[in-house]
């Protein structure tokens, strides 16, 4: 019940987003604050000619490659007055 | 055809000396000669977990020190004729053994044994160190906990970066009533986290607190947990085998008559 609250995410969800996070960051030896900042950096840039869903910028990095993939959801043009 | 298997997860807590004692007696079930080697210098377990804790004269250290030969030191399990465990020291330290050295121990055992279990100590210093030296192949062991898996992580980039990248990991302690309420991480969350194959799942099931007290195996009780254990030897040996299905519900009778 208590996960209706906090904007629909079950504490699984929530669990598997801060890990995932977590061990991207850890991976590349980078901070999560400085994940943060790539995040902010990369929808403020992509922002200037898209609409695009800053807040969930997500960063991947797998393990057996050294590629990292950045994943910038659009806005829903339904909710651009929001 | 002799593998060494090293089982380890970098936190503590989660399950590794039981996971090793489990699958090294089902292993020795399917009529594998199997030793178990408690590398955890000055904090062994393993040992208690299996029952053998009244039986041990001579241990690891002792071996590689030469104060005794190899066969003075193990110990047979007069339960299962195949299994054989190598205590670890009580009162010496980590220090005291080099990887060099465990090395060498492996290659010694791998000549007598099918399979030779490291039960690793947590932590990724040099008790680590050594129980990895030895080993072609590892066992993550994990809960669907954030700091467990965040633990499991750095010991996969660890273990890949020494080349050891036959990795299969166990997910212990599972409660499919909590997965399904969207209070648990499920076992696809953890695999696609941790990128590693899947080696088995045990559910958190109190016949193993039960077992382990009475320093038993799961294996000899009718159980999710100890048909989960026997699953994971099965696929070691290179069976095939579906994982089980956790969320079943006991029929109404076995309600009736279990509890």
């Amino acid at each position: 019940m208590m996960h209706l609250f906090k904007k629909g995410k079950t504490s699984r969800m929530i669990a598997r987003e801060r890990l995932s996070n977590l061990l991207t960051a850890e991976r590349i030896d980078c901070s999560p604050r400085m994940m943060q900042m790539i995040k902010n950096d990369i929808g403020k840039t992509i922002s200037r000619y898209l609409t695009v869903d800053a807040q969930n910028i997500s960063i991947k990095l797998e393990r057996t490659s050294s590629l990292l993939i950045i994943y910038v959801p659009m806005k829903d043009t339904e909710e651009k007055h929001v | 055809m002799s593998e060494v298997i090293v089982i380890t997860s970098g936190k503590g807590g989660v399950g590794k000396t039981t996971s090793a004692a489990n699958i090294g007696i089902g292993l020795a079930k399917q009529n594998k000669r199997v030793v178990m080697v408690d590398t955890d210098i000055g904090l062994r377990n393993l040992d208690v977990v299996l029952g053998l804790e009244n039986r041990i004269v001579y241990n690891l250290v002792d071996v590689i020190e030469g104060n005794c030969r190899l066969k003075q030191a193990l110990i047979k399990d007069k339960r299962y004729p195949d299994l054989f465990l190598l205590p670890s020291a009580q009162t010496r330290d980590k220090t005291c053994v080099s990887p060099e050295q465990m090395k060498k121990l492996c290659d010694q055992l791998r000549a007598e044994f099918d399979y030779v279990l490291l039960d690793c100590p947590a932590g990724i210093e040099q008790g680590f160190q050594n129980a990895v030296a030895g080993a072609e192949k590892a066992i993550v062991v994990t809960t669907p906990e954030v700091s467990a898996i965040r633990d499991a992580d750095r010991i996969i980039g660890l273990l890949e970066s020494q080349e050891l990248r036959d990795i299969g990991l166990i997910i212990n302690r599972l409660r499919p009533d909590m997965v399904k309420r969207g209070e648990m991480m499920s076992v696809e969350d953890v695999v696609e986290i941790l990128a590693v194959t899947l080696l088995g799942v045990i559910p958190d099931d109190e016949h193993v607190v039960i077992a382990t007290n009475q320093g038993e195996s799961v294996l000899d009780q009718d159980s999710v947990s100890g048909h989960a254990y026997e699953n994971i030897c099965r696929r070691l040996l290179g069976d095939e085998v579906p994982f089980l299905d956790l969320t079943e519900k006991k029929g109404f009778f076995s309600k009736i008559f279990h509890r």
